[in-house]
């Protein structure tokens, strides 16, 4: 198991040799594809190889009894100083402040003691002690007041159930994607350095997972942001690609923002950043309250680092109202949609939101955010999505509105289900992505063309593209047995019966996720028929327009007009294949207990079990057959088939239609079209107040200047007026120096002469000179 | 200290009955006055070469009034040291050292200021203190 | 305060050849180059001045490394400790000595000195000479700036070093060069003068304080040296001229009416200024520390520059060479900031704490933060991106310092060393571009990145650690703290926090305007970087890279300082958590801002 000291640093292997020698070598492009696939293998293989043995570690009885022994440790650790009255009160206030019902949830933080069978127990290595910052004392939570502590961070990994499952299916899909990548880049000016960036995204995401502490997955955190910010402004010609870096890599730093924050609070209540310790100390605090009133570090120190956290996932996952950098990061080689903004970076906040889960857990104030936040991306981005044309934003807008499904998971304590979404989510979506990406690569003599409105018809060019397309169009439309199918339908049917809100919460929270769920139905169905039913448009596109205003220098000429649409080489076409079938076969890791009565085990949510805290929301064991659950998921795939009947309706059949209703429904679809206005709010009010403030604000060093010149001018004003003395005339001067000797000389006098009168005349007798001195 | 003693030199050469020469009466007299008259007589010319300095134009006639305040100065020490040679200060020679000091010193400056004169002369046609106001700002 | 006698004693490290120490060496070494430079190199010969200078600086560094590898991390306090009688009258003497903050301090200086000096080889056409025997003597009073332990000879070495700066400003500098020179010349004087009578002050109040408490300033004295016998000795000297100085002169006592006026050892100033009386009440008064706090604080703040100081900051570096940006930024702000660890923070402990004060300096700080980075957004210049990314940095790192704990304090050290290399390289790298365009204006630049690659990456990565980058040296500095701050005031750490995200945006702006976008006919012919610009940046940028990565070395050499500045300030900052009674934990954990 140490070999996860190992993971990550393949492929930073990969990021140095191909960022530094790879050019100068003049590899070809097969070998620097080769090194970079390599290096991901490598950690894949290792990863396997990890997690296989952690499978046995963790139920090794000796591990998990020395697991309880030190959480119980910790625990008592944080319970704290005779300060316990404080926190007495405030515990049956939070009980009192909840909403009915939920008496079932006191008995169980009674008995938690007692203990849950599955007890988190990661394996960490330590590398070396990386940041040492002296003496600290805790100033919040139980042991505020008390010092003691030391900040120290260690260059740490750890492995458990939850960076275990990421480091496969992270090494595994972004292994395909780099494969991918050789056909897609094949031609590119600087095909050494995309590899680069790749790889060095890779170390950074493994970081992320793998680090044992939250300043360690801080590192991947902005490690990835900026792979990101590299990777979006990678075609370094393109003025939008810039700017969107640039937007990307700003909006990130406002989560940041808060995950820092975080930090430093969870610094100042555990002393520490471990997430073995901190997690294990947690257990000492009871649920706080739910309501405004928590958000406080005064009366509710965990919502406000949960909060905290949330604005940083919602920073790296694109939620409302961080998420108008996504779409925009479609600047990107698509190779990078599909492996940072879709499969694997994004979903970092999910992660982080899974892995804080006892923090969470403690805060219903906080789970509400995440779930309510989580629900209003998903449905935004979802209308969005409708009336998107570039087929790579429509993609973005989708998984913005997944990324919300996963953090309405999260939200409703489905913290497994979020989980296995992310999983799932992982291969469909990858595979669209690179889907698109096959078919920008061979729809246009450009190779660059991302206008659905220029495609049409592409399933007679592009079969295995289409073919492949459709296994994820079916699971992301939750179509049974498709993986989507599986995860979405554990997070709808969770979000009902959620144990964190009362039921109406629960119905409502349910109602919009399946509204939300149809609609991703419709527009992917569009998305499909746009671009591989319907009329062939592609000659209609600007690469055969005279003059043409595309970026790259070399194709000036309009392109000859027998062009045809082509299927990529197997090098494109294999991934494209590999994560169609898992987006086919991935749901079965984790298929409901409800709906089978436990006849077959839902794999993911065994794994999972033991770092999702259970001491408020225990998991049932499940004997019976669900009928609900069964009721639930007909009905959602009966209202996806029925949209996506719609969708092929209006956009394959009758595509006509389409403008006639949009001119009918012209406000909803101006809504949906502008993106809810969200970006123009953004500019005008953010930015453009932002501008004004900046120009304001360098007014002050105006004033301070003009002060500081004022008394310039002082001393040159006094200079004016006292040169005047300076008469140049010998004269003048030994008259005021004698004028000035005579009043010396009479002011002497008379204290010489006051002297004399006043004493007696014997005073007055000068003395000797003094002669001794020899 | 009588304004009227320092006549006293004046008075003895007129009042005394004749014998001698008259320089010879003259150094009697000299010898008889007492200091204060000496220092009056320096001060007179001190006052006498201060007013020259601050009123006359001509940088030559400014240049005399200042060896008028150095032999001022000079007649003090000289005063002094005779002072304290009737006082039987061993050291009273030191105001006769001082005076021949000085007298090599005005003489050197004499030399110099004179010669600065002669150049201002060449380079502006004028001695007037009035006219050579470079000085100034 | 029991840590004083559980402590053995030890020596410190220590490296004489004949009388003159090794720290001597290092200090004077560059200004005996610049004599020989002044003295026997023929004026015209411009290449052998450039080539001669820059050995000598590397040599100057070379010299500088044994104080690293003899450093003995066990020994708490000064090392190297070198003292000799000057000015006896006064009580003003040659000492010098450096504790690990002012190591670190020493041996960046020491590394600026090779870089600025090949940095000019292609930038200075004029008086060559002249301005190599500047950048020579400037070297060794920087050096003499964090080595003095003599407050006498520190103000010295502040004042005079101004001379070379202004020099070096007013003559190499660009188009406003005088009205910036003069400018940072009177900005930087007004506040020194600030400082003498402050000084003075102090001066003539310390005897009496150690005549009169003997008992407990030898137990601050005991805190500041810890384990370190001869540094205690160092300090025992100090305070007993003190003592004798607050005899009356005609008083039978043996010395008396030889001794000096007073001492100005720092660290004997220091436990007179940080002892405590009964009751924990300061010896000096508060309301004379609050003076002697103000005139210090003045001056350094002007040097740092906190927010309503700052204006000759953006001008200085602006008209300045890229040289003297570089050692502007890199070292000489942060005399200031080094001077509030060293004088103000231990000498007036109770002023620095009191809550107005504090109140005031966190708000300037915080308004410096948020002020300088919306400036640096509205710049059309980039060394004024930069200098106003340094006023913002730079009011993080005070904010760090006015956490008064070891985090904060910790990571304002870091900052320094940080923000040194980082702005420093930055102020180099723009210099490259300089010297190929011979403009700085953002606008005349775009997609530079296409014909400087390599250029672009290393100035990439210089960007990135000025954004605060996990991995890079901004980070680390940064996130310790700002931690320290979070420990005094929530408050002030979420404001201070915000100064990440302007951070990333106004950084990334110079980026993208400069290097990426299509290229423009006018950068179509510039030239990627050449070896000697490569050996200049190369050491700079992995000295980013090491710093975020492993800054563990550095953390260490410099904690003790910040650990005994802490004690200093607040006795019962260390007690352990179980014996720490309310009493002391009353003092120790609300924020500064809202105590007593």
């Amino acid at each position: 198991m140490k070999l996860i000291a190992l993971i990550p640093f393949f492929p930073l292997i990969g990021f140095v040799f191909n960022g530094v020698f790879a050019k100068r070598l003049g590899l070809s492009e097969k070998v620097i594809g080769g090194i970079a696939c390599l290096m991901v293998a490598a950690s894949f293989f290792c990863s396997v190889a990890a997690v296989y043995e952690f499978s046995h570690y963790a139920h090794d009885p000796k591990v998990i009894a020395e697991a309880k022994a030190r959480q119980a440790e910790l625990k008592a650790k944080a319970e704290g100083a005779q300060k316990t009255g404080m926190k007495a009160e405030a515990k049956p206030e939070s009980h009192a402040a909840k909403s009915g019902g939920h008496d079932a949830k006191d008995k169980s933080a009674g008995e938690h003691a007692g203990g849950h069978e599955a007890v988190a127990t990661p394996y960490t290595v330590t590398l070396f002690e990386w940041i040492p910052g002296g003496m600290l004392n805790y100033t919040l939570g139980n042991n505020a007041g008390r010092g003691g502590a030391d900040f120290s961070v260690k260059w740490a990994y750890q492995l458990d159930q939850l960076s275990g499952l990421y480091i496969v299916f992270i090494t595994f899909v972004a292994f395909f994607i780099h494969l991918f990548a050789i056909g897609y880049m094949h031609g590119d000016k600087s095909f050494p350095r995309f590899f680069a960036y790749l790889n060095l995204f890779m170390f950074m995401m493994l970081n992320l997972v793998l680090g044992a502490n939250f300043l360690m997955t801080f590192v991947g955190w902005e490690g990835v942001g900026l792979a990101s910010y590299l990777l979006i402004g990678y075609y370094l010609k393109k003025p939008e690609a810039g700017q969107a870096s640039k937007k990307a890599f700003v909006m990130n730093r406002i989560g940041d923002f808060g995950l820092m924050l975080a930090m430093m609070a969870i610094m100042a209540v555990f002393g520490t950043l471990d997430y073995s310790e901190v997690m294990g100390m947690v257990q000492a605090y009871p649920q706080e309250a739910f309501g405004w009133a928590s958000i406080s570090f005064a009366t509710g120190t965990l919502t406000v680092i949960a909060l905290l956290i949330f604005l940083g996932a919602a920073g790296k996952s694109a939620q409302i109202p961080l998420y108008t950098w996504l779409p925009d990061a479609m600047a990107g080689p698509t190779p990078v949609s599909a492996l940072i903004h879709a499969a694997t970076m994004v979903t970092a906040g999910v992660y982080l939101v899974a892995r804080c889960n006892p923090i969470f857990q403690r805060s219903p104030t906080a789970m509400f955010t995440v779930a309510i936040i989580g629900l209003a991306t998903a449905f935004v981005a979802a209308t969005i999505g409708i009336t998107q044309t570039d087929i790579k934003k429509a993609l973005a807008y989708s998984t913005v509105s997944q990324l919300g499904f996963m953090f309405l998971g999260c939200g409703v304590g489905a913290f497994v289900a979020g989980v296995f979404h992310v999983v799932t989510h992982a291969f469909f979506k990858a595979q669209l992505f690179l889907g698109s990406g096959s078919v920008i690569h061979g729809g246009s003599p450009s190779g660059h063309q991302q206008e659905m409105a220029y495609y049409g018809n592409f399933r007679k060019y592009m079969p295995i593209t289409f073919a492949t397309m459709m296994l994820s169009l079916l699971a992301i439309c939750g179509i049974i047995p498709f993986a989507g199918f599986f995860s979405k339908d554990e997070i709808l049917a969770k979000a009902m019966h959620t144990p964190v809100f009362g039921h109406e919460t629960g119905l409502i929270l349910y109602a919009v996720g399946l509204l939300t769920a149809g609609i991703t139905a419709f527009y992917m169905t569009r998305l499909m028929c746009l671009t591989f039913f319907g009329k062939e448009r592609f000659l209609e596109g600007p690469d055969f327009q005279e003059g043409h205003g595309h970026h790259d220098d070399d194709h000036h000429a309009p392109a000859s007009k027998d062009f045809h649409p082509h299927e990529s080489p197997l090098v494109m076409t294999l991934p494209l294949m590999v994560l169609g079938a898992f987006a086919l076969l991935a749901g079965f890791a984790g298929v409901s207990e409800e709906l089978t009565g436990g006849a077959f085990p839902n794999y993911v949510h065994h794994w999972l079990a033991p770092v999702v805290d259970s001491t408020f929301y225990p998991e049932k064991t499940v004997t019976a057959v669900n009928t609900t659950e069964w009721i639930l998921s007909i009905v959602s795939v009966v209202w996806a088939l029925a949209m996506m009947g719609v969708a092929f309706f209006l956009y394959a059949v009758k595509p006509e239609l389409p403008g006639k209703l949009a001119a009918t429904l012209k406000p909803l679809y101006t809504l949906s079209f502008r993106k809810w206005f969200w970006d123009e709010i953004l500019d005008v009010y953010v930015v453009g107040a932002l501008k004004k403030l900046n120009l304001g604000a360098w007014g002050v060093d105006f004033l301070v200047d003009s002060v500081v010149n004022f008394f310039a001018w002082l001393a040159r004003a006094s200079s004016v007026l006292l040169r005047t003395a300076q008469t140049g005339l010998m004269q003048n001067y030994v008259l005021v120096m004698t004028l000035g000797v005579f009043l010396l000389v009479v002011g002497m006098g008379y204290t010489f002469f006051k002297e004399i009168w006043t004493n007696s005349p014997a005073k007055t007798v000068p003395a000797a000179p003094a002669t001794s001195r020899r | 200290m009588m304004i009227s003693e320092m006549w006293t030199p004046v008075l003895a050469l007129l009042q005394q009955e004749p014998s001698g020469s008259f320089g010879q009466r003259l150094v009697q007299s000299f010898s008889q006055a007492s200091t204060t008259s000496f220092l009056f007589l320096s001060a007179i010319l001190f006052t006498v070469g201060v007013y020259g300095v601050l009123t006359r134009r001509n940088m030559i006639v400014i240049f005399m009034s200042v060896e008028l305040m150095l032999s001022a100065a000079n007649l003090n020490f000289i005063t002094f040291s005779r002072y304290w040679q009737t006082q039987g200060n061993e050291y009273a020679y030191n105001g006769q050292i001082m005076t021949i000091f000085v007298i090599v010193v005005a003489a050197a400056e004499a030399a110099l200021g004179l010669a600065l004169l002669l150049t201002l002369y060449r380079n502006r046609e004028t001695v007037s203190a009035d006219e050579i106001t470079l000085l100034k700002w | 305060m029991s840590f004083g006698n559980v402590l053995l004693s030890a020596e410190p490290a220590k490296f004489f050849l004949g009388p003159i120490g090794i720290l001597s060496i290092v200090m004077w070494l560059p200004l005996v180059g610049g004599l020989i430079l002044a003295f026997f190199i023929d004026k015209r010969k411009t290449d052998l001045i450039r080539q001669f200078t820059t050995a000598w600086m590397g040599l100057s560094f070379l010299v500088s490394l044994p104080l690293a590898l003899m450093w003995k991390g066990d020994v708490a306090g000064l090392q190297f400790i070198e003292s000799y009688a000057w000015i006896p009258s006064i009580g003003a003497k040659y000492q010098v000595g450096v504790d690990g903050m002012a190591l670190s301090l020493v041996l960046l200086t020491t590394l600026f000195g090779p870089i600025v000096a090949l940095c000019s080889w292609s930038y200075i056409e004029k008086r060559c000479k002249e301005y190599y025997v500047l950048l020579l003597v400037m070297q060794s009073f920087m050096v003499a700036v964090f080595s003095s332990v003599d407050l006498f000879m520190f103000y010295v070495v502040f004042e005079v070093m101004l001379v070379p700066m202004y020099l070096l400003i007013g003559i190499w500098g660009g188009e406003r060069r005088l009205y910036a020179a003069i400018k940072f010349f009177l900005f930087t004087l007004v506040g020194s003068v600030m400082m003498l009578l402050a000084m003075v002050q102090f001066y003539f109040t310390a005897p009496g304080v150690a005549v009169n408490h003997q008992k407990e300033v030898r137990q601050a004295a005991q805190v500041i040296a810890g384990n370190n016998a001869e540094m205690l000795r160092l300090i025992e000297d100090g305070l007993e001229t003190a003592r004798l100085a607050a005899i009356p002169r005609d008083a039978d006592v043996i010395g008396a009416d030889e001794a000096p006026l007073g001492t100005f050892n720092i660290f004997s100033l220091q436990a007179i200024g940080s002892a405590r009386g009964a009751g924990n009440t300061p010896l000096i008064p508060l309301s004379l520390q609050l003076w002697l706090f103000a005139g210090f604080a003045i001056a350094l703040a002007i040097k740092v520059p906190m927010f309503p100081f700052h204006t000759w900051l953006p001008d200085a570096h602006v008209e300045a060479p890229t040289a003297g940006s570089a050692i502007l930024a890199g070292i000489l702000l942060k005399i200031g900031t080094y001077g509030f660890l060293r004088f103000n923070f231990p000498m007036f402990p109770d002023a620095a704490q009191d809550p107005r004060v504090v109140k005031i300096f966190g708000t300037l700080a915080i308004i410096g933060i948020i002020y300088g980075s919306m400036v640096a957004l509205a710049q059309k210049d980039m060394k004024k991106v930069i200098a106003y990314s340094s006023v913002a940095h730079m009011g993080t790192l005070m904010l760090s310092m006015f956490a008064f704990n070891p985090n904060g304090i910790n990571g304002a050290v870091l900052q320094m060393l940080s923000h040194g290399v980082t702005s420093g390289a930055l102020f180099i790298m723009i210099g490259v571009l300089y010297e190929r365009r011979h403009t700085r204006e953002i606008s005349e630049y775009g997609g530079v990145v296409e014909r400087m690659p390599a250029f672009a990456t290393l100035f990439a990565i210089a960007t990135m650690a000025s954004v605060g980058l996990p991995l890079l040296n901004g980070f680390v500095g940064e996130f310790v703290g700002l931690r320290g701050v979070f420990e005094a005031n929530i408050g002030w750490a979420f404001l201070a926090t915000t100064g990440i995200i302007l951070g990333a945006a106004y950084m990334l702006w110079l980026y993208q305007r400069v290097f990426l976008g299509p290229v423009t006919a006018k950068n179509a012919g510039l030239e990627d970087l050449k070896p000697r610009e490569w050996a200049y940046l190369l050491p700079l940028v992995a000295l980013m890279i090491i710093l975020g990565v492993y800054p563990k070395p550095l953390v260490k050499l410099i904690n003790g300082s910040t650990e005994t500045i802490v004690r200093q300030m607040r006795p019962g900052y260390f007690a352990p958590a179980e014996t720490k009674g309310e009493k002391v934990a009353e003092t120790s954990v609300p924020a500064p801002g809202v105590k007593k």
